[in-house]
């Protein structure tokens, strides 16, 4: 947790570091990493345990992030609290790297090796389970594209996570309201998207700011009080946020010139 | 081979050292998508905590499995052999990658059972070899599957163990010791490798039609106890190999291909051919025949193959 240091600044630094990551490839899945930064910025600065001298501390808790496509801005958040130097964001997708272009645990920090979608919250339940096996106090933080809860899987991990109260469990769900092609509601309706997850079992809340990482600190906080059941946070987001062009576009891949007009667009944002 | 033995249940082999070794071991846990019997019963009596049920979801009981041994845990995952189909891209992705020592085991492999193309399943080899950093087992009989969970208790790493899903021949009369490869009967005419139901059918082809071949256990399908099987494909300079699977991805499979790399010899398969078993009642007759992988087919194999060197 931070003090000395403001979470704006942060979320700029870690969207400096997602534009440094897709820059040393010129591809990169920049919609859905960029919509995530205040929610990475939200735990690991906010209220998660981690350290990054330690990435496999036994008492941290996990964050566990099961859209893998959003990668770049992962290595950004890790690569800022200096899990690994940031000089390796250079060597993403080198052949060999530990910057795979899906999240793997090959990554100092990463807990999951995703990219198939709907497991990541599979696994975070196991993860969850096993902490109460064990009387642990650590926490699960599991971060859902929206586009990912049209898969079953997801919607079994829910049932299964209200069925034991994993109250040490928390999905945070990036609607970032577009998938790959289309609107993500036009292509297949999650809604009621809230009443969804509230008739599985759990408590939510739907966060209209998600692209403030102060609200979801105090969202998440809120949330530890309560107890017999898991939680969720909807995080109403933007995808490519802070690239206006790629907002416009709901880009999911952006590579080549695009990637680096808007990157440039970017930048230029973060110096006001 | 044509006196009586008992038949037993490779799936009660399964549960009794499951619980056996669940009594002294803490850290397995058993993961049912409403599978499982005694072993099933047993957790639900002595640990429920650690019977980890999620109902009629395969996909996330494998994906919850990975995250329990994430933490320590050692998952025993038991379901249809048919049903792993459900489970494949979280064995993937969730299990394999990474390597987490989940055991998974599953029944109803082969062509024996009431249930029919939907759950008769002579494909599971094909699938669960594919995964890097797995082991794949099949046990000859309800012994072989006491020493072969207990084995794969000891790994480390994940693995598959497979099971019949109907009373079987026995061919040990206690447990055997581990070994990837066993020599049941030596000969020197040709060897015919053989796995599961069909070891107990390859020493009564040898028996009944007074065979000269060797016959070798392989439980340890993947990975493949090479040099040894090349050794005995030189010593006699023919082979059968006899699996109750598709000739697709199982043992007949990955002993072609290994020796028309390290050793060419004759070899004839005796699988099932490309295509969905049907259902079967436990009295019919001579079921094996067929399938066209009973003794007799794998005598007239063994008869072929001879003539071929």
């Amino acid at each position: 947790m931070t003090t000395d240091i403001s979470i704006q600044e942060l979320v700029n630094k870690v969207r400096s570091n997602t534009f440094d990551v897709m820059e040393a490839v010129g591809i990169g899945h920049g919609g859905g990493s960029l919509s995530i930064v205040e929610i990475l910025v939200a735990l690991y600065y906010g209220v998660a345990k981690v350290d990054a001298r330690n990435p496999r501390w036994g008492d941290r808790d996990r964050i566990i992030l099961s859209k893998g496509h959003a990668c770049e801005s992962m290595y950004a958040v890790l690569g800022e609290m200096g899990f690994f130097p940031k000089e390796k964001f250079k060597e993403y997708l080198q052949f060999n790297s530990m910057l795979q272009g899906h999240t793997e645990r090959r990554t100092p920090g990463v807990e999951y090796s995703g990219g198939s979608l709907g497991q990541g919250i599979s696994f975070a339940c196991g993860v969850a389970y096993a902490a109460k096996l064990q009387k642990k106090n650590f926490k699960v933080y599991c971060i859902l594209g929206d586009g990912e809860c049209h898969e079953g899987e997801v919607w079994e991990a829910a049932m299964f996570a209200s069925h034991y109260k994993l109250d040490n469990l928390y999905a945070i769900v990036d609607y970032n309201h577009y998938c790959d092609h289309d609107d993500v509601d036009k292509m297949m309706n999650l809604q009621p998207f809230d009443f969804k997850w509230k008739s599985f079992g759990w408590e939510v809340i739907y966060e209209n700011k998600g692209n403030d990482a102060n609200k979801l600190i105090h969202d998440l906080r809120q949330l530890e009080n309560i107890s017999g059941k898991p939680k969720c946070i909807i995080a109403d987001t933007i995808k490519n946020f802070g690239v206006p062009s790629w907002e416009k576009a709901h880009l999911h891949q952006v590579a080549g010139k695009d990637l680096y007009d808007g990157i440039k667009e970017g930048r230029e944002l973060l110096k006001k | 081979m044509t006196e009586q033995v008992p038949l037993m249940k490779m799936r009660q082999g399964y549960g009794d050292t499951v619980i056996e070794l669940a009594k002294k071991d803490e850290k397995i846990v058993f993961v049912s998508a409403d599978c499982g019997a005694n072993e099933r019963k047993w957790f639900y009596d002595n640990a429920r905590e650690r019977l980890v049920e999620t109902g009629i979801a395969e996909a996330n009981s494998a994906a919850i499995a990975a995250g329990l041994a994430s933490e320590g845990y050692k998952p025993y995952l038991l379901n249809f052999a048919y049903l792993l189909g459900r489970m494949y891209n979280q064995i993937s992705q969730s299990i394999s990658e990474d390597a987490y020592p989940v055991s998974i085991a599953a029944y109803y492999g082969g062509v024996w059972g009431t249930g029919g193309r939907s759950h008769n399943c002579v494909t599971d080899l094909s699938m669960m070899r594919a995964f890097p950093n797995f082991y794949v087992y099949a046990p000859a009989d309800y012994w072989e599957t006491k020493t072969l969970i207990r084995k794969v208790d000891q790994l480390g790493g994940p693995s598959y163990v497979r099971l019949s899903g109907v009373p079987t021949p026995t061919v040990y009369s206690q447990e055997p010791e581990f070994s990837p490869l066993r020599i049941q009967e030596e000969g020197s005419d040709c060897t015919i490798f053989c796995h599961g139901t069909m070891v107990y059918e390859s020493l009564k082809a040898r028996k009944v039609h007074n065979l000269n071949c060797s016959v070798v256990n392989i439980p340890q399908i993947k990975p493949l106890p090479e040099d040894q099987i090349v050794r005995e494909a030189k010593r006699t300079g023919a082979v059968i190999v006899a699996e109750e699977h598709s000739f697709i991805g199982g043992l007949a499979e990955a002993i072609a291909l290994l020796l028309a790399e390290k050793y060419p010899v004759p070899i004839k398969k005796i699988c099932v051919n490309d295509l969905f078993p049907l259902s079967t009642r436990m009295e019919e007759e001579d079921i094996y025949g067929k399938y066209g992988i009973s003794f007799n087919n794998i005598a007239k194999a063994v008869d072929q193959v001879i003539k071929q060197k």
